[in-house]
């Protein structure tokens, strides 16, 4: 009986420490990374629109029914198949991620954003490099996270309470930010998992094959590295064991930090290098939840003591040229 | 926190940690499907496959293995051979175009170009056609590719390569008006990692795969 009051008071307490929202701060730059990389998608191809997800596109109509069929799914673009509905469907999209972006309507906004952007994807089953599937299922929580922060209706409308019941938006935001979090576990642990299977991963020559393939190499730079053995060897264990404590370090306090930093490394290398920007860039972003609110607060109060320092130190050096250039007296 | 705690444990404490429970019972049984379909197959996942592909797919379905266990050892090129009018409405054959390389150059020089899309398109779709059902332990079986393709069933993936090639046309300066195309796989092997200061071997085994000839499709320009 005791253990079971003790049990039900640890829920009791567990509940209500979930009802209080953390991390708004990380999950509005999500949305703001996230938003802003698919504002960048559709602009890019306008020309390519109708190439791409237009009803004469590189993946034909029929083609397009029956991967959908195939994968039980749809996309807006099938229920509009003429080539004004995809041209509407193309400029909505990029509205409501116009909207996403800024945190307009941010509830509202943030389902719209998954619908048109899976939408944009399963019309062009091709067109993928991994960091579109990231963002969909991010996309996903996404629509249960409070993402009011940073955003336009905090502006507009100081006033507005939400209509769910206070502790249970807060408990739907909290666990929304937990499954983007375990998201980003699974998917380093899955990749490491995997790479210590391969044999090349395990002899440490794994980086020459994939830098060495055409699509994936920046001549003049990635020769320089697959050339060399020991860049190869420590550029393929130290990918192994990095996607190999991700998952675990992802939740101390402090080695974040460090998570964070080799994200930042590593797929920064990848987007340069393998020319996988769209992926690499997900990838950062993803990441924006790592820290929460205070976190953010600190490195906000340090940028702008830093601001203050080098503005008043530039005031200081202004005074003193101006002393210096003022004409002595006889 | 406190005032929450006002609000809250006096009013709606038994809902509240219901929800509690339940969103934690969701958030579980989520990542352990998730984990049963991004891990390989083991007994129990295979037991309970359909649940769990019902529950993952298509909204979390993913894959997350980059370049492993196995990264690649060939380079896959998509190469396009168009027949087209030429003066005299006489049918010409152009030479055998890399596609595969002209993207992967654009590329290279402009890391956000607009084309990388069409490139990335070109990888996928030439691994799925790879892995498609014309192929027979690792080699194309041509009457089953003949048979599709003559009731305009080749696979979306293969379609779709022809499609790339079509919209292309123009761009790699087909002389006349282009009525059909085809398309080849071509596989150049990588020497190994002691070996790797030689070139590719374009004359490995298997290393080139011609497809038939499709008529012309109206596709928008690229």
């Amino acid at each position: 009986m005791k253990i079971l009051l003790r049990g039900l008071q640890l829920l009791s307490e567990a509940s209500l420490r979930s009802a209080v929202k953390q991390r708004q701060t990380g999950a509005a730059l999500m949305r703001i990374a996230l938003g802003s990389l698919t504002i960048i998608f559709y602009a890019l191809h306008l020309k390519q629109r109708n190439f791409l997800w237009g009803p004469s596109g590189v993946v034909s109509w029929p083609d397009n029914l029956a991967l959908l069929a195939q994968s039980r799914t749809y996309t807006l673009y099938q229920f509009f198949p003429s080539p004004l509905g995809a041209e509407c469907l193309y400029w909505l999209g990029l509205v409501v991620s116009f909207m996403f972006t800024l945190g307009l309507f941010a509830r509202f906004s943030s389902i719209l954003f998954f619908l048109f952007t899976w939408s944009l994807y399963q019309r062009n089953w091709y067109a993928i490099d991994g960091g579109e599937n990231l963002l969909i299922i991010l996309a996903f929580y996404l629509m249960f996270a409070d993402l009011s922060g940073l955003s336009l209706d905090r502006m507009l409308f100081p006033q507005r309470r939400e209509r769910t019941t206070r502790w249970l938006a807060g408990m739907l935001h909290n666990f929304a930010v937990i499954a983007c979090l375990v998201q980003l576990s699974i998917l380093y642990f899955e990749s490491a998992f995997y790479k210590i299977q391969g044999h090349v991963w395990a002899n440490g020559t794994a980086l020459y094959y994939v830098l060495r393939t055409n699509e994936f190499s920046l001549p003049g730079w990635t020769d320089l590295v697959w050339r060399s053995a020991a860049l190869v060897t420590v550029g393929t264990y130290g990918t192994i064991l990095f996607e190999m404590a991700h998952p675990f370090l992802l939740w101390h306090p402090r080695a974040k930090y460090l998570v964070f930093a080799g994200a930042v490394c590593l797929h920064t290398g990848i987007g340069v290098l393998m020319g996988l920007p769209w992926f690499s860039l997900t990838m950062i972003s993803a990441h924006t939840v790592l820290f929460d609110d205070a976190e953010y607060l600190a490195v906000l109060r340090w940028v702008r003591s830093q601001i203050q320092s080098i503005s008043s130190g530039s005031r200081e050096i202004a005074v003193v040229r101006a002393t210096s250039a003022a004409p002595s007296r006889p | 926190m406190e005032r929450l705690e006002n609000n809250t444990s006096t009013s709606q404490p038994i809902l509240r940690n219901l929800c509690f429970a339940g969103l934690t019972m969701l958030l579980v049984v989520h990542f352990l499907m998730t984990l049963a379909v991004t891990l390989p197959p083991t007994p129990l996942s295979v037991q309970y496959a359909r649940r769990i592909d019902g529950w993952i797919y298509p909204y979390f379905s993913q894959n997350w293995s980059f370049f492993a266990p196995d990264p690649p050892t060939e380079d896959a090129y998509v190469m396009a051979q168009y027949r087209y009018k030429s003066a005299g409405d006489i049918i010409a054959e152009s030479s055998w175009i890399n596609l595969s390389r002209t993207f992967n150059q654009v590329v290279q020089r402009n890391r956000l170009s607009a084309l990388e899309i069409v490139q990335v398109t070109l990888l996928n779709a030439s691994g799925d056609v790879a892995r498609s059902e014309i192929f027979k332990d690792g080699r194309l079986d041509n009457d089953r590719l003949n048979r599709l393709v003559a009731t305009n069933r080749q696979p979306p993936a293969l379609h779709t390569l022809e499609r790339i090639a079509m919209s292309c046309s123009r761009a790699v300066g087909i002389p006349g008006e282009p009525v059909a195309v085809r398309i080849a796989l071509l596989y150049h092997r990588f020497p190994r990692f002691t070996h790797r200061s030689q070139p590719d071997n374009p004359l490995s085994d298997n290393s080139q795969v011609v497809f038939p000839f499709v008529p012309f499709e109206a596709v928008a320009s690229l």
